[in-house]
């Protein structure tokens, strides 16, 4: 038993902890909510690995984890900290551009923010994402709309163009 | 461009791959604490001997039949409000505060002042929604979890080593032993637990804030457990773990220990996986049931009667006031808390088109009802204390 857990941890470890950064945009934080995750997926593996989707079960747990730290409130604290990237890789090019998304992403409701994620970052389609997030494909759909236009806003998109590489900074750092 | 397109395009420069640098992630250190989770979870299903009780006989635990007949009657839920109003409660010269906790009679409410981390931690009271103190414990910094009839209020550091304070008389005064106060009853008795100790962590309660502690025996094969409510008449409400079982019990007022045991009629038999406390209210303790897909149903339990309700599947739909320090609360876009087996749906009190709310106090008869606005998407907005007035 423990080593199909090993198999299956060792195995997707990447994985998870892409779609943690992504969701956090922190690397730290990310590795916390993996640990979190896989912690519970433990305690649960002798009925989760009988499931015929783990890989669901995972996902759901990595983004629930992500918005109960949102609501617990690390988030209010260094939002605009130093961002790891900038610090690492100043002058490469494309990095202040991330920066500057991820600082307008982190400012979108957490809810908001998994959508996006899971839709336009991890591929997921929209029946998916709902099911992740225990909501109608309705709200997913509506969530969407809001946390793009919310982004559009943060970076001071006037449309739905591809304004990317403007020059946006001042509206949001 | 249609939405799929523009999202898509907005947000690939983030898909970089994952984090860079050395991974913390440890899996070995994963399935150490999984397993203890798993053994937490297990008592669930053991085969308990039903209907029997832990009691201390002169600090030696023996077993005793409980009583066999079901007398009292189920406590009677409070009516549910009409209507409510939201207010901002004061915050002197603080520009963000929370409220923590209230007495049962809705006068006082206790909070904080700048409560994020490395924020003031000042202490705020309200009585009858007016700000009557605010006092500064810088070193260390505290959190009041809960407020008497009285106006004392219990409580502990907020980092570091785990201390209990107690407000009183205006003053913030350490309480005697270590550890933490998290609730207190309008007769003065406090009930904690020692969090942070080198051993295990285990309740204890004291029998006024500047009395000396006084340790809850263990039962056998427990290892250690932590305090969540108390009840007018002195029981506390805690949790309990070992290696082999865990589970929610009542410590009584009279030294004995009474287990909860679980729902019997599971309507998802083989998926429960645990029972968790939360905090009393109206005469019922409000628990969480965890399943195996990472979702936690709500129900209630009446120990007169040793009846279970089964109030919701979704144990984050509607708020229940908890030990903030549990982690009992969470914040939603529209407020509501549950009285009795009822959901009050509460106002709004806007402040961004975000606005989220938390909800962490209801009066015992529901009409008063306080929390806190914490606006979702920027770290700059301050946290609002609300109180809700019903009638």
């Amino acid at each position: 038993m423990d080593e199909d857990y090993l198999a299956y941890v060792n195995g997707r470890l990447p994985a998870l902890r892409r779609l943690a950064y992504l969701l956090s945009g922190d690397r730290d934080q990310a590795d916390d909510l993996v640990q979190e995750t896989i912690t519970k997926l433990y305690a649960r593996w002798p009925r989760i690995s009988r499931a015929d989707n783990v890989d669901a079960y995972v996902h759901t747990m990595i983004v629930r984890a992500f918005l109960d730290e949102k609501r617990r409130g690390w988030w209010r604290v260094g939002l605009f900290a130093a961002a790891p990237e900038l610090r690492d890789g100043a002058g490469k090019p494309g990095i202040e551009e991330r920066t500057v998304l991820r600082a307008a992403l982190a400012q979108v409701p957490a809810k908001q923010q998994a959508v996006l994620v899971l839709r336009f970052l991890c591929d997921r389609p929209v029946a998916e994402v709902a099911r992740i997030l225990g909501c109608s494909e309705g709200t997913v759909k509506s969530q969407t709309s809001h946390g793009l236009a919310a982004l559009r806003r943060l970076l001071g998109e006037p449309a739905k163009k591809d304004t990317r590489k403007a020059d946006t900074r001042r509206s949001v750092l | 461009m249609n939405e799929e397109e523009y999202g898509n395009l907005l947000l690939r420069p983030l898909d970089t791959g994952g984090p860079d640098g050395p991974s913390k992630v440890d899996v070995g250190r994963a399935m150490r604490d999984g397993l203890r989770v798993r053994r937490v979870r297990a008592w669930s299903s053991a085969a308990v001997a039903a209907g029997v009780a832990v009691v201390i006989t002169g600090g030696v635990l023996v077993l005793r039949p409980q009583a066999e007949e079901m007398t009292p009657a189920l406590p009677a839920d409070p009516t549910l409000p009409r209507a409510c109003t939201a207010a901002a409660l004061p915050t002197g010269r603080a520009t963000s505060a929370s409220v923590e906790a209230g007495d049962p009679g809705g006068t006082y409410l206790v909070g904080s002042s700048e409560p994020v981390d490395g924020g003031d931690h000042d202490v705020l009271v309200w009585r009858n929604g007016e700000l009557v103190a605010t006092v500064a414990q810088r070193s260390p910094k505290v959190s009041m979890q809960d407020i008497n009839a009285s106006g004392v209020a219990v409580g502990a550091t907020v980092a570091g080593n785990t201390i209990p304070f107690a407000y009183h008389d205006g003053e913030i005064t350490r309480m005697k032993g270590v550890g933490n106060a998290v609730a207190i009853n309008d007769a003065g008795v406090v009930a904690g637990d020692t969090e942070g100790a080198p051993d295990a962590a285990r309740p204890q309660r004291w029998s006024s804030w500047d009395a000396e502690p006084e340790p809850m025996p263990l039962p056998a094969g427990m290892a250690g457990g932590e305090a969540y409510d108390i009840t007018e008449d002195g029981t506390i409400l805690v949790g309990l773990w070992g290696k082999q079982d865990s589970g929610p019990y009542l410590w009584h007022a009279d030294g004995s220990l009474e287990r909860i045991l679980p729902p019997v009629a599971d309507p998802d038999p083989g998926k429960g996986s645990g029972v968790g406390p939360i905090a009393i209210h109206f005469g019922w303790i409000y628990a969480e049931r965890t399943r195996d897909d990472a979702r936690s149903a709500l129900y209630r339990y009446e120990p007169g009667s040793r009846t279970w309700q089964k109030l919701s599947d979704d144990r984050y739909a509607v708020q229940v006031p908890a030990v903030q320090r549990r982690g009992g609360g969470f914040i939603q876009d529209d407020p509501a808390v549950y009285v009795g087996d009822r959901v009050l749906k509460l106002p709004k009190l806007k402040r961004y088109d975000d606005d989220s709310f938390g909800v962490t106090f209801i009066s015992e008869n529901a009409r008063v009802a306080a929390g806190s606005n914490l606006s979702g998407d920027a770290a700059g907005r301050p946290v609002v204390p609300v109180i809700w007035r019903c009638r």
